[in-house]
């Protein structure tokens, strides 16, 4: 119900970047080959610099020695550009390779309402412009509650159960509190946009299976680490160079790596694979994308980013097969007569013993080539979902065949098998 | 729920007094544990409490426990249909250990905490409250005796230390065994028994400068730990290898045991012993060896436990086999917690415990020698495996080395054969490394406990991190590579009961009936074999085109995608073999615990939904749906003229199992409402296969 919401509060912002995106799109598609985070064409990437839309070489050296720590020393050319450094070996082998670094581093609900008092980032500068409140709360009661919390960030709905109606609620103080099984839950932490940010999303991964679909889970991250001010530019650090600001802190990636380990514990319950999380990583950094610039939502209005930048989203929304899970048997899938949330999965338990824990490979040590992860499962089963659907369009087509030579109008053949992958 | 009622019932009988419920008593008594044709029990124990591993509250399953002659048997009380989940077999109930299965003995005050070590021989105390058996598969068994009749538990443990540790080879129950024995093993599997079984692997791998030789079976036999089947250089001559063997540990001269038409062999060796023509006796057997390759090229020698001349072992080489048992004893203590506080205290360490065992390295070890030795088979070079005895890691290695250059080994028929080979033809000492008396000898305790090491177990952790590493080119499972490892400890069966030929020959002429394990229809049915054949695998794929690799990169740059080419393509350049070429990744990082082997006795790990068996659900489903559906269309086809009923293919339920299915049941609570449709949803071997050829078809 309240996802119903969220993404109605996401509308305004997926049309925009759609707009946005729209030449974006193009753009893509014209650079789709070089595009190596997508990797889909491995023999440009080992040719020369191919640039993106807006992108310029700003200096070029030549003879210029790669220490590759794996491969050893390789002569080439290093280029560097408004968005990336590129460096291309002159003697092509098999182990020398070019490197390509980017620069950057709903409520349906009478017991809870929408207020747009926060419409001019008054009240919170670090909270979404619209929020979900206590409907018996009315906005002279916000204002004069915002006065007695850290940076005025007063507890504001971030997720309701959709039958048992408990919630999840945060904030940034005091602790109201804690227990699971349809009671509500307020987290907390000193000012509400790091471990706050980390555990509500994480609880609602758990909770909601919305969430563990593709556009959800960007929904998810839209809502409770863009808009409910993750300071991202200060966390991160943009384009500054103060490599040991204290400021600095992984938390984000540190919550991805946490929604890895579900995927590890689950691997049938989201839509999505690693792939798209490491995406979302390599663009955290890249600032290829206006999605994580800026610290808060006030910021990304008043900067138009959504005019002046692409979304990370329509990148990624441009090419969901490269991101889609084949093992995904969630709450939509099943044949349509299934009602949603028959499956059994909706909540995940996940065990917290650090035996279960591993190191996340397919992303730290990706560059190493001793610590070659698994090989993908996915690719193999891609291919046996779509030779099932070879043989059921043949059986289709040979059931429509001999229907049409006996005129069986009455009992026309079906094949049914399910079509949710 | 389902847990406090459970809570509730076990207090209640632990609350009647046994000596005043007369009624209850007598079906206690009455509870008899399933007999095989020649098992007598030995000792039993009635109104004992099996506890509920690793439980913050004392719940646990009443019942009677019983001592036989061939198994540890746990009768409960009341049968749930919990106990039918999972894999079952048809000579041990889910509560059963066989006695070879028996690692060490605990006794207890009736709780989990341990109190004293019970040791073979040992006096036994007057009172036994409680027993804590813990297993050579690492499960842990903890028992009570509070509530049973005075003396049971005392009983129990005296007939338990006196057959579970039994002095005599002979005394096993594989030679009390009286069912009859029907072979029906597959007709691809190679036995490696007779000469003629070598042959038909000489010619499979077309290696025509290789001879058989018999000597070894002969009065003049040098190498008496082998068959009597040796595959020697064409042009060394039998007196040649009974001179050079006098050089080698244990008689192993460098013998043959895998080729490719090129030229190239596999070799594996004993080390030399320092004699004075020790050396010179080496180099002339290694010219044959470079002989006997059609291009004359020099083999390479890798010294699997270091060699004195360049400069003793480093920390790259395999370790004495003591370190490596105590490797394992580490390793098996961080996965045999015996309480909820145990577990977690280990938690909070876990990885500087698992590190200091340094199992993981020696696992990594083993695939980076074995990469190394695919490596110099794909130049073209014969490799010589050298090792102490020439009977332990070098059977490691060849065996991880043929599954890296050899598509047929990674065939359940072809790493059945495999096994045969290099572990029973070429006789790795399975009674001495597994812990039981040598045959013909009685128990020498301490001289034999220094034998003892897990070195199969490593082999198997190693196969298993090759699955895990490519998980669509093995037809066999991580629940097969599991149940192998259990059925070592299963003493029925003669493939792992001798310490080598010699004896199991002399032990059939005295009338003993060897059972292979591999004759897996004695033990399981149709669906728990079907849980063996990797849903994933096709046999021989040949190197995915280019437009794949979309597919492949998940995440990254160019580089990545071109060292998976690499991967892939690998050797493609070098006639033939190259396509079915495997890379093994043998860096420490690269390398797991084998979750599934050692820690599937932990409750607190389970999970509902979770686990490898989950997905590859998924993949069975799979697999049936084509398998149907290509039934359907072969029918339409043919039934062109009859009216088709547009029956609908059922859809096969989505099975809800515990992470470490098919072989516990953690938390029984989790798994009620779904444990059904799991039943319904294992498909049976048979169907299983026909897909897998279907897949293989070529369009």
């Amino acid at each position: 119900m309240d996802k119903h919401n969220s993404s109605e509060l996401l509308n305004s912002d997926f049309s925009l970047s759609k707009n946005a995106s729209s030449d974006s799109l193009d753009s893509d598609s014209k650079s789709s080959s070089l595009n190596s985070k997508h990797g889909q064409d491995s023999s440009q990437l080992l040719g020369d610099i191919q640039l993106l839309d807006g992108e310029k070489v700003m200096g070029v050296a030549r003879d210029v020695t790669y220490l590759c720590p794996y491969s050893g020393p390789s002569r080439g050319v290093l280029k560097v550009t408004n968005y990336q450094l590129h460096f291309r070996p002159t003697e092509a082998t098999s182990l020398q390779t070019t490197l390509s670094v980017p620069l950057g581093v709903g409520v349906n609900n009478d017991m809870w309402r929408i207020t747009r008092i926060n419409d001019k980032y008054e009240i919170c500068d670090s909270y979404p412009s619209i929020w979900a409140v206590p409907a018996a709360a009315n906005d002279d009661l916000l204002r004069s509650v915002a006065a007695f919390r850290s940076r005025g960030r007063i507890p504001v709905l971030a997720w309701i159960h959709p039958s048992s109606q408990a919630t999840i609620t945060r904030c940034s103080q005091p602790l109201v509190g804690v227990e699971n099984h349809k009671t509500s839950v307020l987290v907390h932490c000193s000012d509400g946009w790091d471990r706050t940010a980390q555990l509500t999303a994480l609880a609602m991964l758990m909770l909601d299976p919305y969430y563990r679909t593709l556009r959800g889970f960007q929904v998810l991250i839209e809502k409770e680490w863009l808009a409910f001010g993750h300071k991202f530019q200060l966390r991160i650090g943009h384009g500054d160079e103060r490599h040991s600001d204290a400021d600095r802190s992984p938390v984000f990636v540190q919550w991805v790596d946490c929604v890895w380990q579900l995927q590890q514990q689950f691997p049938t319950a989201f839509e999505f694979t690693e792939r798209l999380l490491i995406t979302i990583v390599d663009h955290l950094y890249s600032c290829r994308f206006g999605t994580f610039l800026f610290n808060t939502e006030r910021e990304r209005v008043k900067e138009e980013v959504k005019s002046k930048t692409v979304s990370l989203w329509s990148y990624i929304n441009s090419r969901q097969d490269l991101y889609l899970n084949p093992l995904y048997w969630g709450p939509s899938g099943g044949v349509g007569a299934q009602a949603q949330y028959s499956r059994p999965q909706v909540v995940l338990v996940p065990v917290a013993s650090l035996r279960i824990i591993k190191l996340w490979k397919a992303l730290y040590c990706r560059w190493n080539p001793t610590m070659r992860q698994q090989d993908p499962i996915y690719q193999r089963t891609r291919e046996l979902v779509a030779l099932r659907a070879q043989l059921e369009a043949a059986a289709a087509a040979a059931a429509g065949d001999h229907a049409a030579r006996h005129r069986l109008a009455l009992t026309p053949p079906r094949v049914a098998s399910p079509h949710h992958v | 729920m389902n847990e406090k009622k459970l809570f509730h019932n076990f207090k209640s009988y632990i609350n009647d007094s046994p000596l005043n419920n007369g009624d209850k008593n007598g079906s206690i008594q009455e509870l008899k544990p399933k007999l095989l044709n020649g098992e007598l029990v030995v000792g039993a124990a009635h109104s004992a409490v099996l506890l509920t591993p690793l439980s913050e509250r004392d719940g646990g399953r009443l019942g009677s426990l019983f001592v036989t002659n061939y198994k540890l048997s746990f009768v409960p009380i009341e049968t749930s249909h919990y106990d039918e989940y999972g894999q079952k077999n048809h000579l041990l109930g889910t509560f059963d250990v066989p006695l070879t299965g028996v690692g060490a003995l605990w006794l207890t005050d009736g709780g989990p905490q341990r109190r004293r070590r019970l040791l073979p021989y040992a006096d036994m105390p007057g009172k036994v409250k409680g027993l804590q058996v813990i297993c050579k598969n690492m499960k842990v068994m903890t028992f009570s005796f509070a509530n049973s009749p005075i003396g049971n538990g005392r009983k129990v443990a005296m007939a338990l230390v006196h057959h579970a540790f039994p002095k005599r080879h002979d005394l096993l129950f594989a030679f009390e065994y009286r069912e009859p024995y029907y072979p029906t093993l597959p007709p691809d599997l190679n036995m490696f028994q007779r000469p003629g079984d070598w042959k038909r692997e000489l010619e499979r791998c077309e290696c025509p400068h290789w001879r058989i030789t018999c000597i070894n079976g002969t009065s003049d036999a040098f190498m008496l730990t082998a068959g009597e089947t040796l595959i020697v250089p064409s042009s060394v001559l039998d007196y040649n290898l009974m001179e050079s063997a006098r050089h080698f540990r244990s008689g192993r001269v460098p013998i043959w045991v895998w080729g490719r038409p090129e030229g190239a062999a596999l070799l594996r060796s004993g080390e030399l012993l320092q004699t004075e023509q020790s050396a010179t006796a080496e180099s002339v057997l290694l010219e044959q060896v470079r002989r006997s390759h059609p291009k004359l090229t020099p083999p390479h020698v890798i010294y699997l436990c270091g060699n004195s001349a360049a400069g003793g072992p480093s920390p790259a080489h395999l370790p004495p086999l003591q370190t490596l048992h105590a490797s394992h004893r580490k390793l098996a203590e961080l996965c045999t917690p015996t309480t909820l506080g145990n577990f977690w205290l280990q938690d909070s360490q876990y990885y500087s415990i698992l590190d200091s065992s340094r199992w993981l390295r020696y696992v990594a070890n083993c695939l980076a020698f074995a990469e190394e030795a695919a490596a110099h088979l794909d130049n073209n070079v014969t490799v010589v495996l050298q090792e102490g005895d020439g009977v332990d890691y070098s059977a490691v290695v060849s065996c991880l080395t043929q599954l890296l250059v050899d598509p047929h080994c990674r065939t359940i028929a072809g790493f059945q054969s495999l096994v045969q080979k290099e572990w029973v033809a070429l006789g790795h000492p399975f009674c001495d490394r597994l812990g039981l008396p040598r045959p013909g000898q009685s128990k020498e305790s301490s001289a034999q406990l220094a034998q003892c090491a897990p070195v199969f177990l490593l082999f198997l952790d190693c196969a298993w991190q090759l699955l895990q590493q490519r998980p669509a080119a093995f037809q066999y499972t991580d629940t097969y590579l599991v149940t192998l490892w259990d059925c070592a400890h299963n003493h029925l069966f003669d493939t792992f009961l001798f310490n080598c030929p010699r004896d199991r020959d002399l032990a059939v002429s005295k009338n003993f009936v060897a059972r292979p394990v591999w004759d897996w229809g004695e033990q399981f049915s149709e669906q728990d074999q079907a849980l063996f054949y990797n849903p994933l695998f096709t046999p021989d794929r040949p190197a995915v085109p280019p437009s794949h690799n979309t597919h492949i990169g998940q995440g990254a740059t160019g580089w990545r995608n071109s060292r998976t080419e690499a991967w892939q393509g690998a050797g493609a350049g070098q006639s033939g073999r190259g396509a079915g070429r495997l890379r093994a990744c043998g860096s420490v990082g690269a390398v797991e615990l084998w979750a599934l082997c050692y820690e599937r006795w932990l409750p607190p790990l389970d999970a509902p939904h979770a686990g490898r068996a989950h997905f590859h659900a998924y993949h069975w489903r799979l697999r049936a749906q084509i398998q149907q559906l290509s039934e359907k269309l072969s029918s339409l086809s043919i039934m062109n003229n009859r009216l088709w009923s547009g029956e609908e293919v059922p859809e096969v339920p989505v099975p809800v199992g515990s992470r470490f299915f098919p072989f516990s049941l953690g938390r029984h609570e989790d798994l009620a409402r779904n444990l059904d449709s799991m039943q319904v949803s294992l498909i049976d071997a048979s169907q299983l296969l026909d897909s897998q050829s279907l897949l293989n078809a070529p369009d």
